[in-house]
């Protein structure tokens, strides 16, 4: 017997033979995640307790297989690909809700539990859990964690990291601890802070304790058009500089708005340059406050259209024309490379001229989709794999426009971090000491390299 | 020699800029000796005594602002600034850090952080932790590391910042601090009722301790100095105009059904009063604590035990923050109380942060809380402490 | 390589699909395994690896492709708009063609898809399946302990064998009494329902009848086709398609009620089987303008609703074929609102197929299993008196489930419940 094959026993007798392939006929399918990157597992398998986890830690720690956390795989970063093969284990099956808990507002689950699940069963008791990536219906809480993911409604509440009270790990000695608390001041190292962006690098996440919210009484969703992204751009900037924070600002440029209309039907003004969704929420007449403030400040970047949606189900469908706005690309060019630098919410408009001149330079299709109250730009960059020469152009339009943004004063991921398809332009960014504390860090955690290997940090 | 609050201070440093704070941290590492950063020397009470005899670099003359762009919502500092010139700072452009840190007057930012503790004076869920994006920090060659940035969102490389909240200076000195910071609600209302149980007040505190919006803080306040048993609800409420009297009627109609009184309100104070009357003009005779829980308002068991026992005491719950800070004054007998409430804690996994006391008590108290890590976090603690500070030189003894 | 040749024919529509994983959770099958070779972006992977030489697809990876219940939940879910039916469907077709080498194979499957459709058998096996639960012959089988020698998946089957509700539907017309007629309708009868719910669908057509619509179903209908275009038999569906459009064009009919959603489907989707601009395709998309399923058909007509009273806490459980293909959603719930005295209450994951999947129950009466457990025991948490559902494929599904599980709640078709409601109404 080889030793792969007494491998995928010993990995058998762990999880049981249902939840192991080894075949790459079938991990073919677990070979990327919502990017175009490849890379092939040795093995993947799906654990059904954090024990069962452990154990295949201290296997492939046996081994020395490199191990790949996997939650829906809808990652922007190639975070979860297998780019130096491993151990792909992958959490879908550890999806329960452990327990809600009305009292302090609190909701025990497993990591790959689905983002919108959380809100979902909570939402019986009128609360809710406030990150919503665009993803929520699809990505794990777990990969949540590792990404240090935002959504349109971070710009009110904050990112994952300020939502996650404690999560339970399973560090890369195979040991199980939880990191956090329930309370947010407790003295000591914040290692729960450290673990969440951390990328898959620092163990497996396997349990998370998150904060919820009460749902807001009142939501009013708007929809403004606009004849040029510039004063998009800069109506955003001056709704925040007036000392407005509305729920979510939310842009979607010409091309993007199109490609959602398209997809969705939601009745979003064809042919306007960029449009802005906004909501805000409250009581009643707090919002019919804040929505006069707004308005005013809109009314000076003459805005085109102003739709506000009429009920829920109207509400739902901007939502769902914005959430789904990078499938719905998928209608221009089969392949997208998504940048997702983040900069001073001042210098939206001049970033974003830069862009469009960069865009043309390349003679390529640039769509524009923007976190924009938080400063985060998704310039999109749309390519076909299979024209030769394209995919070239896109990454290095990428780098270009990651330039830009650092210029800028900004940074290079907002959201989805660095992972595979980043790594390379960390140096824009940080400089070799920077870096070498980060890895100081990596090797405290993970002094044998197994996690995630080949991700965040530039090869040198 | 030189003491501020109760520190000994030797061997002083005051750098004036980025560059002689580097210099003067790689030369005292390079010679062995051991260091505290002092900004306004508030915190130094805190948790164990320092190993001495050290250096003190005091950053007080590290006060500028290298960044701070109103339109953007982050600012960002030198570690040396005073907090109360920040909050001018900001206020003139109607903006706040989200939070009052306490001790504003001598307290400087990169002593706040260190400590990792935003007060008890709370507008909205932002702990510092949250509000703090990036953070510039010294090396023991010198270097100077920077995580995160002047961006509200970022995840480009790990959080390395996280490292220097709350830790207490043990990983190295901090030079400068980005902060996502908060218009100021254009309205705000303090509230205050009396109550004389309280299951009336735990009652008002759960309906309302997790509404987000421009959430009401609520704070019960206890003393055995009022004749009678008393609870003092203290509700700050902000927002626009429209949403405070939203937020007033409802609150205040709740709370005449669970028996409360309304004692005063206070409108629109402009989020400058302070709870001054607690906590931050503290006499060396008193001992600060605070408790922190991990379940939001189930302190009866703290509350309980106050109201039985012998001391003299003032008492804040804050359970939107879980925490009960203590004021105790100091007498013979303190001691023997100490222990009781150390077990009580042990019992309940609450944890016990010492806020303010002198170094005769702070001396008699080393190792007195205990904190329940487990071994794993002791592990990683350990090798943290020894790859960023390998001769154990920065703030040592101190919480490691 | 036929499997490669059939995917890449749907080459374009492979590349849509930007790997969002959007469409995972929206997936019976991935739901319950939590597998990617088990989600539409997993079968699409395992394509689209298959036109890039990557893999050469074997026998398990047809079992992925198998394991599809062709609900197509993926579809709505899919922001590209991924038309994921197209490409199953021919994927599915070769794999038909790899398979029909085998003889044994040919020889069976020629049989099931004959048998399936001809209407001899329709009737045949309505007798067989009333004697069966008349003398209740799985007491007698488990009692001479018969059952034990078989095979697992039998006795699931075993298990789901239907019951029986009146006599066959014959073939004629139904005129109707209403003094207000309107036009003539042509009825589609499909193939499971008329056999084994006659009684059903004689209320379907005492409703159209009702409303004053005089209801025809013609004897020379054939099968809708979806039978063998979703196990990839695609010569002959064409000519069965063929065959229905020129009957249902005729003038005799104004429009074409349909009361099975998959054949719904199949024939409001005919085009896809000819050629853009052709003379079939052009039919087909006239014969598409004038095909109505029951639900929408009768919500858009109904003016006065029933007025009996059933004070029942009901839910619905919608048929894929019209959510997710036909998107019809909120008809069949406007329908049962329509009923005095009842408290509608949706259960949790409605969209989620019940495993049914036309011959899936029977081709994979695993996972067909694994996918109803999981639906009958959120229908038990939610305390319903009756869950309604508006296919028959579903309707069997769920009773068989339902009896499993002892479950309560009622079974029922949504146009019986409110034609119990017209007839409560008219005493
Ligand atoms: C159309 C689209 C829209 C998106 N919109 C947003 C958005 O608005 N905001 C946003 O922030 N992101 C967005 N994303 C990115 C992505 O959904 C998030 O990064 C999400 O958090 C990934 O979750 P996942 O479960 O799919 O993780 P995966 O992609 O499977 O993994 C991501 C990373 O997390 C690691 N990981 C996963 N699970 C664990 C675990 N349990 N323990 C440790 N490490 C783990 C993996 O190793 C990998 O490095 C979007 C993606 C798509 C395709
Ligand atoms: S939702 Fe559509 S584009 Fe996204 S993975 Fe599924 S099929 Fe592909
Ligand atoms: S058709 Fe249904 S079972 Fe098949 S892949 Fe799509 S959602 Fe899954």
């Amino acid at each position: 017997m080889d030793i792969s094959q007494s491998l995928n026993k010993k990995i058998i007798d762990i999880v049981g033979k249902d939840f192991v392939f080894a075949d790459k006929q079938d991990m073919v399918v677990y070979e990327s995640d919502g990017t175009h990157d490849k890379g092939m597992p040795d093995f993947v398998v799906l654990p059904r307790t954090t024990e069962e986890v452990a154990k295949l830690v201290l296997l492939a720690n046996e081994f020395e297989l490199p191990i790949i956390a996997r939650g829906s795989g809808t990652g922007l970063s190639g975070g979860a690909v297998p780019v130096h093969g491993g151990l792909v284990i992958s959490l879908n099956r550890m999806n329960t809700i452990i327990d809600i808990d009305v009292d302090s507002s609190t909701a025990t689950v497993e990591a790959g539990v689905i983002n919108l699940e959380i809100s979902n069963k909570a939402s019986e008791y009128g609360l809710f859990y406030a990150p919503d990536p665009s993803s929520q219906h699809a990505c794990t809480i777990g990969g949540n964690i590792a990404e240090n993911s935002g959504g349109p409604h971070c710009l009110a509440y904050g990112v994952t990291t300020n939502h996650v009270l404690a999560i339970e790990v399973v560090l890369p000695d195979g040991e199980i601890t939880w990191f956090g608390d329930f309370n947010k001041e407790v003295p000591g190292v914040d290692f729960r802070g450290l673990f969440i962006g951390s990328e898959g690098t620092f163990g497996i996440c396997t349990k998370v304790v998150v904060k919820l919210l009460q749902k807001p009484q009142d939501v009013k969703t708007m929809l403004i058009a606009f004849s040029s992204i510039q004063d998009a751009a800069n109506a955003t900037t001056a709704i925040i500089g007036a000392g407005i924070i509305p729920a979510a600002i939310e842009m979607m440029d010409k091309t993007a708005s199109d490609a959602a209309e398209e997809a969705t039907n939601a009745g979003i003004p064809k042919n306007s340059g960029a449009v802005l969704l906004i909501e805000i929420e409250g009581f009643e007449s707090d919002i019919n406050d804040q929505g006069k403030l707004i308005s005013d400040v809109i009314y000076e970047f003459n805005p085109v259209d102003i739709k506000i949606a009429k009920n829920d189900q109207e509400r739902d469908l901007f939502w769902k024309a914005r959430k789904g706005v990078l499938g719905a690309l998928g209608r221009i060019a089969p392949n997208y490379f998504l940048v997702d630098g983040t900069v001073p919410r001042t210098k939206l408009s001049a970033v974003l001229s830069e862009v469009s001149t960069l865009a043309k330079k390349y003679n390529l299709i640039v769509a524009n989709v923007l976190h924009a109250g938080d400063g985060n730009l998704h310039p999109c960059i749309l390519f076909d794999q299979q024209t030769p020469g394209d995919t070239d152009k896109a990454l290095k339009l990428g780098g270009d426009i990651l330039k830009v943004c650092v210029e800028n004063g900004g940074v290079l991921s907002g959201e989805h971090g660095i992972g595979y398809e980043k790594r390379d332009y960390m140096p824009l960014l940080f400089s070799e000491i920077d870096l070498n504390n980060m890895k100081i860090l990596k090797n405290i955690f993970d002094p044998d390299g197994l996690f995630n290997p080949g991700k965040i940090f530039p090869v040198e | 020699m030189k003491i501020i609050n109760d520190h000994r201070i030797i061997n002083t440093n005051y750098p004036h800029n980025k560059n002689e704070f580097s210099k003067v941290v790689k030369k005292l590492y390079k010679d062995n000796q051991k260091m505290i950063i002092l900004g306004g020397g508030t915190k130094a009470k805190y948790g164990n005594p320092i190993d001495s005899p050290s250096h003190t670099v005091f950053t007080s003359e590290l006060n500028k602002v290298i960044d701070y762009n109103p339109s953007d919502l982050t600012v960002t500092v030198e570690s040396g600034m005073k907090v109360e010139f920040l909050m001018n700072l900001l206020s003139e452009n109607n903006q706040y850090l989200g939070y009052i840190l306490p001790n504003k007057k001598l307290s400087s930012i990169g002593g706040s952080t260190a400590y990792g503790y935003s007060g008890n004076y709370r507008f909205n869920d932002i702990h510092i932790r949250d509000s703090i994006i990036g953070i510039e920090a010294i090396n023991y060659n010198g270097d100077f590391i920077k995580s995160g940035g002047q961006v509200v969102k970022n995840v480009s490389g790990y959080d390395l910042h996280k490292l220097y909240i709350g830790t207490q200076g043990s990983f190295g000195p901090i030079y400068s601090i980005s902060f996502k910071i908060y218009p100021k609600p254009n309205y705000d209302t303090r509230v205050i009722f009396d109550f004389e149980n309280y299951e009336d007040v735990l009652n008002i505190i759960k309906k309302y301790l997790h509404l987000n919006w421009n959430i009401p803080r609520l704070s019960i306040y206890s003393t055995n100095k009022f004749k009678r048993k008393l609870y003092r609800l203290f509700c700050n409420i902000s927002g626009t105009k429209n949403a405070v009297d939203y937020i007033k009627k409802s609150i205040t109609k709740d709370i005449k059904l669970n028996n409360g009184k309304l004692e005063e309100i206070n409108n629109n104070i402009n989020m400058s009063v302070n709870l001054d009357d607690f906590g931050y003009n503290l006499k060396d005779e008193q001992l600060s604590i605070r408790i922190l829980s991990s379940k939001n308002s189930d302190f009866h068991h703290i509350i309980n035990y106050f109201e039985n026992c012998k001391l003299n005491f003032q008492l804040l719950v804050n359970p939107s923050i879980g925490s009960i800070s203590i004021l105790i004054e100091n007498n013979d007998s303190i001691l023997s109380y100490i222990d009781e409430i150390a077990e009580i804690s042990q019992l309940n996994n609450y944890r016990i942060i010492i806020d303010y006391v002198n170094l005769s008590l702070q001396n008699k108290l080393r190792n007195k809380f205990k904190n329940n890590d487990n071994q794993p976090i002791k592990n990683l603690t350990a090798l943290l402490k020894k790859n960023y500070d390998p001769q154990n030189l920065f703030s040592s003894g101190k919480f490691i | 390589m036929i499997i490669k040749e059939h995917i890449e024919r749907v080459k374009d529509e492979v590349y849509k699909c930007v790997h969002c994983g959007f469409c995972l959770t929206a997936c019976p099958t991935y739901l319950v395994s939590g597998l990617e070779t088990e989600s539409p972006r997993g079968r699409i992977s395992l394509m689209k690896a298959t036109i890039e030489d990557q893999i050469v697809p074997d026998q398990n990876t047809f079992l992925h492709w198998d394991r599809c219940i062709q609900c197509r939940a993926c579809e709505p879910a899919c922001p590209s708009g991924v038309n994921y039916g197209l490409l199953i469907e021919s994927t599915k077709e070769g794999i038909n063609v790899v398979r029909s080498k085998s003889k044994l194979y040919k020889f069976i499957f020629k049989i099931i898809l004959k048998l399936a459709i001809s209407n001899r058998f329709i009737n045949f096996n309505s007798y067989i399946f009333r004697i069966y639960k008349k003398f209740n012959l799985s007491n007698i089988f488990n009692k001479l302990k018969i059952s034990r020698f078989l095979p697992n998946s039998i006795k699931i089957l075993e298990s789901m064998i239907p019951n029986v509700y009146g006599k066959p539907l014959k073939y004629g017309s139904y005129l109707t009494s209403n003094s207000l007629k309107k036009e003539k309708l042509g009825f589609f009868r499909g193939c499971i329902m008329p056999g084994i719910h006659g009684d059903n669908m004689r209320a379907s057509v005492n409703l159209l009848n009702l409303l004053g619509y005089d209801v025809t179903i013609p004897e020379s209908q054939v099968c809708c086709g979806s039978l063998n275009s979703h196990n990839g038999d695609m010569a002959t569906t064409i000519e069965l398609a063929k065959s229905n459009i020129d009957l249902f064009l005729k003038d005799d009919y104004k429009y074409l009620i349909i009361s099975a959603a998959g054949c719904g489907t199949r024939i409001k989707e005919y085009s896809q089987l000819f050629e853009k601009g052709s003379e079939y395709w052009d039919k087909s998309i006239q014969l598409k303008n004038k095909t109505y399923d029951i639900h929408e058909f009768l919500f858009e007509n109904i003016k006065t609703p029933p007025r009996g009273v059933i004070n029942k806490n009901v839910g619905y459980q919608p048929a894929c074929h019209l959510l997710n293909t036909q998107k019809i959603d909120e008809p069949p719930i406007e329908l049962i609102k329509m009923v005095p005295g009842i408290n509608f209450i949706p259960i949790p994951s409605s969209n989620i197929c019940c495993g049914a999947g036309g011959a899936y129950s029977v081709t994979q009466p695993k996972w067909s299993k694994m996918v109803l457990n999981k639906k009958i025991n959120e229908i038990k948490d939610s305390h319903l008196d009756i869950i309604t559902v508006s296919n028959p494929g579903c309707f069997i599904q769920l009773q068989g489930g339902a009896e499993m599980l002892k479950l309560k709640t009622e079974v029922m078709y949504v146009t019986d419940l409110l034609y119990n409601s017209y007839i409560k109404g008219e005493d």
